[in-house]
């Protein structure tokens, strides 16, 4: 049983939730680069499922904040481009990490 | 509800797809496959440096073209990506391993050719007599090795690798008959080949078209 200041206290830490990161297409994206250290466009959309244009969309916006970087490089002769987390990006994913499992260890029956 | 994010098991997921494409397997049992090429053509006449020779090319061409399938048919179908820190420091771990398991099988095989040959007084006849016992220490031996391999690694089919090399070899060794490191190698190769044609199937070649939309191509 959660008590009312325990309650207001979890109901804080929800309102301080990046919420840029909260969106579900692009906290999976998040999720998939902090576990490895690089991945292509096509990895990223094999995992996630989304759609390219919606992928692109997502990925300008972390791009924007900082959190991801772009690096274009040819295999061969084709144009390639790889995606990793900045140390920003990580630190925001585990951010939101730790303020998502106290809310919901907090909600456990 | 008390769900968390467990990263690890996400990152296990991501290798697990990243090596779903059976191509592994395939490679490991073609190479048990050619495995005993050498042994099976000098019993059919062939000079001992010709077998060497045809063997050694067999095992480059099934390394060769492992690698050149996994740039063209997985990296197409699942894109490219750079595994973290964390499962490169498994994978040294298991390089570190899988030396080890060499040094120890160079050293039981240059002792083994040693006694056979009476360099090694004493052994000779034991060792002779006992080829059953080496052949299950052979495979004991590597099943072990790869074991602990999968284990580092993470990789669950990893330890069929380990069980059915292992076999192959040891029945190779303990009963001088190609037919264990054959079936072995063919019961491996198989289920790549299912795991490849899954694989396949659920993953077609996705391609931009020109409206910078893309579209997706079995095959």
């Amino acid at each position: 049983m959660v008590s009312p200041d325990e309650s207001s206290g979890m109901i804080r830490t929800l309102a301080d939730i990046d919420k840029l990161v909260h969106e579900p297409a692009r906290l999976m994206i998040l999720a998939l680069l902090y576990v490895v250290d690089q991945a292509d466009f096509i990895f990223l959309m094999k995992q996630t499922g989304l759609t390219w244009g919606n992928l692109s969309s997502h990925l300008s916006k972390l791009e924007q904040a900082g959190y991801i970087e772009v690096e274009k490089t040819f295999v061969g002769k084709k144009p390639h481009t790889m995606l990793r987390l900045t140390s920003e990006g990580r630190g925001a994913f585990r951010t939101y990490h730790k303020h998502m499992k106290q809310v919901l260890d907090g909600l456990s029956p | 509800m008390n769900q968390t994010m467990n990263v690890k098991q996400l990152e296990r997921k991501v290798f697990t797809a990243y090596h779903g494409d059976g191509l592994f397997d395939l490679y490991v049992g073609i190479l048990m496959i050619v495995g005993p090429i050498a042994t099976i053509l000098r019993d059919r006449g062939f000079s001992g440096i010709g077998s060497m020779a045809v063997h050694l090319l067999l095992i480059g061409v099934t390394c060769g073209a492992y690698m050149i399938l996994k740039r063209r048919i997985t990296i197409p179908r699942l894109g490219r990506v750079v595994f973290g820190a964390k499962r490169r420091e498994r994978r040294n771990k298991v390089r570190l391993v899988m030396a080890l398991g060499v040094s120890i099988t160079f050293s039981l095989v240059a002792v083994t050719i040693a006694a056979m040959n009476g360099i090694i007084d004493g052994f000779g006849d034991v060792l002779g007599n006992r080829i059953l016992a080496l052949g299950i220490l052979f495979g004991l031996k590597l099943a072990v090795i790869l074991s602990i391999a999968a284990y580092l690694l993470d990789f669950n089919r990893g330890y069929l690798i380990a069980v059915v090399l292992g076999l192959g070899v040891g029945g190779y060794v303990a009963f001088q008959q190609p037919a264990a490191m054959i079936a072995g190698g063919l019961v491996l190769a198989g289920v790549g080949l299912v795991y490849l044609a899954r694989f396949l199937r659920a993953n077609p070649i996705l391609e931009m078209n020109g409206q910078g939309g893309m579209h997706g191509i079995s095959g």
